[in-house]
């Protein structure tokens, strides 16, 4: 697992977001509660001076884990964020792909057609999976939330696409170039306050986290950050094992991110 | 440790996914459960190390590489982040994303009869040299294909330095005999061409990088963009990134387009407020004085010649038709627009034979520009050769990507 420049990593991070905060007029956050998406806030707290400009989105299908829902308001009140929760509603006959497809896709949907955003800042990285790899820093959407990963848009020289037309809207993804252990060593060095189900307990713990109905847990021991670092440099098996959508089949990734999905 | 982009250049099928999946096994950046899996997929059939890549199984089906893609090569404690890109002329914008940020890039011609030394390679590589692409390795590929034989390769490597010597390309480049496929060349030095002193890939990669690293300028002079401003507790701030240079509090810059000078009273880094910050630093700063700070600006130590103009000499690569007298074209420098008043040929070129091309109002794609750019607002660009990252540009017409340039 390559462990990158910290330092180099930041510093091109919050320039994306001050660049899309330039950019477009006006910008949701995802925010899921996780590891990457807390350390977006993170940043985005650094690159306004300790302010979060924009409102940090939870698209609730009411079964995430109680830890979550507690580690979020917690923080909600600590680094004084707008919350909207978007709430979807969960079909229980659904599971994996169908479930993500059309809980919190169209729940997102639904919020921003609301809200009027025309950019939404999700924390994906490169190295997750495959399919996440061929984004771009500012991946447009089409009106129905469809990703044309086939004729996507040229970026190139730090000129990105920031124009939509109506119902369009981009993706902007300021976290691409890090590697999970980056993550890891980013909420080490800065002490990032972390939803609690990511530290082993009775032998296990999280490394990715869904909702309670797709989500397992990895055997670990690992109960510190430093623990989870360490582990990390040790471990051949991938991040995402826990989640149920990533096995289904082998372009199942693929058509949840042409329909939508973060 | 270092790390470096690498850009594969080359038409389809001459062998690039297979060359990445080839080094990631034989360097052992890729795990032997992932090996397993792809032999387990593919029984029955020929091992494709192309299949390595993980993203590649969504292209599998089509056999052939739709979007860019990355893979690290880790050897000796150096990563070379291979950057993986579409061979097809249509797909020519996905390649340039692809390739845009590379500093070094591995060239592949195919010396299996009938494959050749394709104009779309040469597009590639006149591309590359455009795009600032500062050493190159030519592989010629599938040696195995014509029995290992020196004179093949000879030829094939005469082919490849003619075309760069035609096109005037006068930046580090290697040549070297290989078979992706099995694995000649790339890490131990193949028995089966002891005519061949040269290193292998891999020792190219890594003697690349030092003198690329031998070869690094110093930082220079300030030059720092203007992303935006905002209130602060303390006034206006405004965010910035370093391209090159440092700032230090009390420091006196000029501004430009204005041309103003003022002092710097305050700065900012990740948050915290710090005395000086250096090159790739996204800042936030404050200047006393009455000059106007605002987006696209760019701030200057105050000896810098640099000055704002309208009208630059360029250089431009055409993927889309473009018509001349376009009412709506824009420029794009670091995510800033610039609108353009008039793109005014003196020759349009094609990269394949570098020869002179008749050309009308509207201008076909695939060739290369070479005249004057009339920009709507002043602007202080510089060439390519003096400081790259503000001497390039991607040419849109409307929403649509149409070009890239560089300041000559």
């Amino acid at each position: 697992m390559i462990e990158q420049d910290l330092n180099k990593l930041e510093e091109k991070s919050i320039y994306l977001i001050r660049e899309a905060n330039a950019k477009f007029k006006k910008i949701g956050m995802l925010w899921s509660m996780g590891k990457d998406s807390t350390t977006m806030v993170s940043l985005v707290r650094k690159a306004f001076l300790g302010k979060v400009p924009f409102p940090v989105i939870h698209i609730d299908n009411g079964i995430d884990f109680p830890e979550t829902y507690k580690f979020r308001d917690d923080l909600v009140k600590k680094w004084n964020m707008k919350l909207i929760v978007a709430k979807s509603r969960i079909q229980p006959e659904m599971t994996g792909f169908s479930c993500c497809g059309s809980n919190k896709t169209v729940a997102l949907k639904k919020l921003m057609d609301e809200e009027g955003f025309d950019a939404i800042i999700v924390s994906i990285r490169r190295d997750e999976h495959g399919i996440r790899s061929k984004e771009r820093y500012m991946s447009l959407r089409d009106k129905d939330f469809k990703w044309n990963y086939k004729d996507q848009k040229a970026e190139l020289w730090n000129n990105y696409t920031t124009k939509t037309d109506r119902g369009e809207h981009i993706r902007i993804h300021p976290l691409l170039d890090w590697n999970e252990i980056d993550i890891w060593n980013y909420i080490m060095r800065y002490k990032v306050p972390l939803n609690p189900l990511y530290f082993s307990k009775e032998g296990q713990r999280f490394r990715s986290l869904g909702c309670t109905h797709c989500t397992n847990a990895i055997k670990s021991n690992a109960k510190t950050v430093e623990q989870i670092v360490d582990e990390l440099r040790g471990t051949k098996e991938e991040e995402r094992a826990g989640r149920q959508q990533d096995k289904e089949k082998a372009y199942i990734m693929e058509k949840l991110r042409a329909l939508g999905y973060m | 440790m270092e790390k470096r982009l690498v850009s594969m250049l080359g038409e389809k099928d001459h062998g690039k996914s297979t060359l990445i999946g080839q080094l990631l096994i034989l360097t052992g950046s890729t795990t032997e459960e992932r090996v397993a899996e792809v032999r387990k997929a593919n029984k029955g059939k020929r091992f494709e190390p192309a299949f390595i890549l993980d993203s590649f199984s969504e292209e599998r089906e089509q056999e052939m590489t739709i979007e860019t893609t990355r893979a690290d090569v880790i050897y000796k404690g150096n990563v070379f982040e291979l950057i993986d890109v579409p061979g097809h002329l249509e797909l020519i914008k996905n390649m340039i994303s692809g390739a845009s940020n590379a500093e070094m890039a591995i060239l592949l011609v195919s010396a299996k009869p009938g494959e050749k030394f394709q104009p779309q390679t040469k597009r590639h590589i006149y591309l590359a040299k455009l795009l600032g692409v500062e050493s190159l390795i030519v592989a010629i590929n599938k040696m195995d294909t014509v029995k290992y034989d020196r004179s093949k390769y000879e030829a094939m490597e005469r082919e490849v330095r003619d075309y760069l010597g035609l096109i005037g390309f006068d930046r580090r480049v290697d040549y070297i005999p290989i078979s992706a496929y099995d694995g000649e060349n790339l890490v131990k030095r193949s028995s089966k061409m002891p005519w061949y002193r040269g290193s292998t890939m891999i020792e190219l990669l890594e003697r690349t990088l030092e003198a690329e690293i031998r070869s690094h300028k110093p930082d220079g002079k300030l030059r720092i963009l203007v992303q935006d401003s905002i209130e602060t507790d303390r006034g206006l701030g405004h965010f910035g990134v370093v391209y090159s240079g440092s700032i230090e509090l009390s420091k006196k810059v000029r501004v430009e387009p204005s041309g103003a000078t003022a002092t710097v009273s305050g700065l900012y880094l990740k948050g915290k407020p710090v005395k000086k910050a250096g090159r790739g630093s996204s800042i936030v700063f404050a200047v006393k004085g009455s000059a106007k700070v605002s987006r696209g600006d760019i701030v200057y130590d105050p000896d810098v010649e640099v000055k704002a103009s309208n009208s630059f000499g360029c250089r431009v690569f055409l993927i889309k038709e473009f018509d001349t007298k376009s009412k709506d074209a824009v420029i794009k420098v670091n995510n800033i627009e610039l609108h353009v008043e008039s793109l005014v040929p003196d020759e349009v070129v094609s990269p394949v034979t570098a020869e002179s091309l008749e050309f009308g109002r509207v201008l076909e794609p695939n060739n290369s520009v070479v005249g004057k750019i009339r920009i709507k607002e002043r602007y202080p660009l510089e060439s390519f050769q003096s400081f790259k990252e503000f001497g390039r540009f991607a040419l849109y017409s409307g929403h649509e990507f149409v070009g890239l340039g560089i300041v000559e």
